[in-house]
């Protein structure tokens, strides 16, 4: 498949698919390299950016998807329900807003940084669909991440767009958890 | 329609949201550390994080009482917080090396959690606009094939919703059921008292034509009203008819 006609199939496979889908997935439906499908979705990436298109790509966690730019959101607000109006409580603000910056984050990191036990405000949340995990870390617990639909609701395409991540990413680094630590258990 | 999962789901959120405002009004411990210093107008350091023991202490006490389920946490943060206000007024106090590293850990906890805080009200502006995107459901264009399974049958169809069925009696039975027989019980120790008044003294007078249930409520009642000593009654022998007096 030549490029042009690749990124089309990129778009096209996301258009039909609808949610978040897997670069790796997309790579063996149009039988290419992984490497090939993330450039073609560079592409169609650099295509939206254009005014004339009301679409964007979402990134993360190696998977992609189509979705509306946030500055149509006036347009379908009667029509679109939201579920994220409620406001969050100020531990549940707080807990959320280090998974966006620092994440993917596991329990006991995030229990060591607020030093208090986490684990109830992580379940609400992952309820309400605004974080999702995964067992990636090395002591094989579970690694925590904003939601496609949360990505949705702030209207940025990937989490390095949250105002000053890269900033707010390196207070984290350096911060592990001591073995003799008191973090919560 | 909801399906049952999301009715389930949504009773879960509920109670949750409940439990988080009991809890969410404090402040974690390192969070509320930072909020004293501040207060304070002070540097982040050692000295200073023994000045505000007295306050973090009186805090705990609010917790111990409003939330003992959190006390955990701040018992923790507590006792190092001590450990370096012994220190700081006994000179001669020798720290092992395991404690002073705790301590220079707390503050470097605290540090990291003040530099970190402006993130959270940017987070919280973002999360506020009312800019967002929307997507498409899975294979939303999809056209409809009739291509139904094998195993639906009348019976089969029929035992799903027997189940979906269990599952919302899970949901609502519970707290109808009990509503019920408490407004019964109260309406027969009136429907009792009324009667004695109008001078019918014999139980069997009383449960003349009731269902079952009913008499079972109405014997409840005389046991409330016996308790409360508002009646007495009298049987000769087991099986016979109960006489009630107003006391």
């Amino acid at each position: 498949m030549r490029d042009k006609n690749l990124t089309a199939a990129v778009e096209a496979i996301l258009f039909a698919y609808g949610e978040p889908l897997e670069i790796k997935k997309i790579a063996k439906i149009l039988n290419q390299d992984e490497k090939t499908v993330k450039e073609a979705a560079e592409k169609l990436n650099q295509y939206y950016l254009l005014e004339e298109t009301g679409i964007k790509l979402i990134f993360s966690d190696n998977r992609l998807q189509l979705a509306t730019k946030p500055e149509f959101s006036h347009l379908f607000e009667n029509f679109i329900k939201e579920e994220f109006r409620e406001n969050l409580t100020p531990a549940a603000l707080e807990t959320i807003s280090l998974i966006a910056y620092l994440g993917p984050i596991s329990r006991v990191q995030l229990d060591y940084f607020r030093g208090v036990n986490s684990s109830f405000i992580l379940r609400s949340l992952l309820m309400r669909g605004l974080i999702e995990r995964s067992t990636e870390t090395k002591e094989r617990s579970y690694a925590y991440r904003l939601s496609f639909d949360a990505l949705k609701h702030l209207g940025i395409s990937k989490i390095e767009e949250l105002p000053e991540y890269e900033k707010f990413k390196t207070i984290a680094d350096g911060a592990n958890p001591v073995q003799n630590n008191f973090q919560a258990v | 329609m909801e399906s049952v999962k999301q009715l389930h789901r949504r009773s879960i959120i509920k109670r949750m949201k409940n439990y988080e405002l009991k809890t969410e009004k404090f402040s974690g411990p390192i969070e509320k550390l930072l909020e004293l210093i501040e207060e304070r107008k002070m540097e982040i350091a050692d000295l200073s994080l023994s000045e505000v023991v007295a306050d973090f202490l009186n805090y705990l006490k609010e917790i111990e009482e409003a939330e003992p389920r959190l006390l955990a946490d701040f018992v923790v943060v507590a006792a190092r917080l001590i450990l370096l206000k012994s220190k700081a007024l006994l000179p001669n106090l020798k720290l092992t090396d395991e404690e002073e590293k705790d301590i220079k850990d707390l503050e470097e906890r605290v540090r990291r959690y003040g530099e970190f805080k402006p993130a959270i009200g940017l987070f919280k502006k973002f999360y506020e606009r009312k800019e967002f995107s929307v997507s498409r459901p899975l294979l939303f264009s999809q056209e409809p094939i009739f291509y139904p399974a094998e195993n639906i049958t009348i019976k089969s169809l029929e035992q799903a919703f027997g189940g979906i069925f269990k599952e919302f009696q899970k949901l609502t039975l519970e707290s109808t059921t009990i509503e019920s027989s408490l407004i019964k019980l109260e309406e027969k120790i009136e429907e009792i008292i009324e009667k004695i008044e109008r001078g019918i003294g014999q139980f069997s007078e009383l449960v003349k034509e009731k269902s079952r249930t009913e008499i079972i409520v109405l014997f409840l009642a005389l046991l409330h009203l016996l308790k409360d000593q508002i009646i007495e009654v009298e049987q000769e022998e087991k099986f016979e008819d109960i006489m009630i007096k107003k006391i």
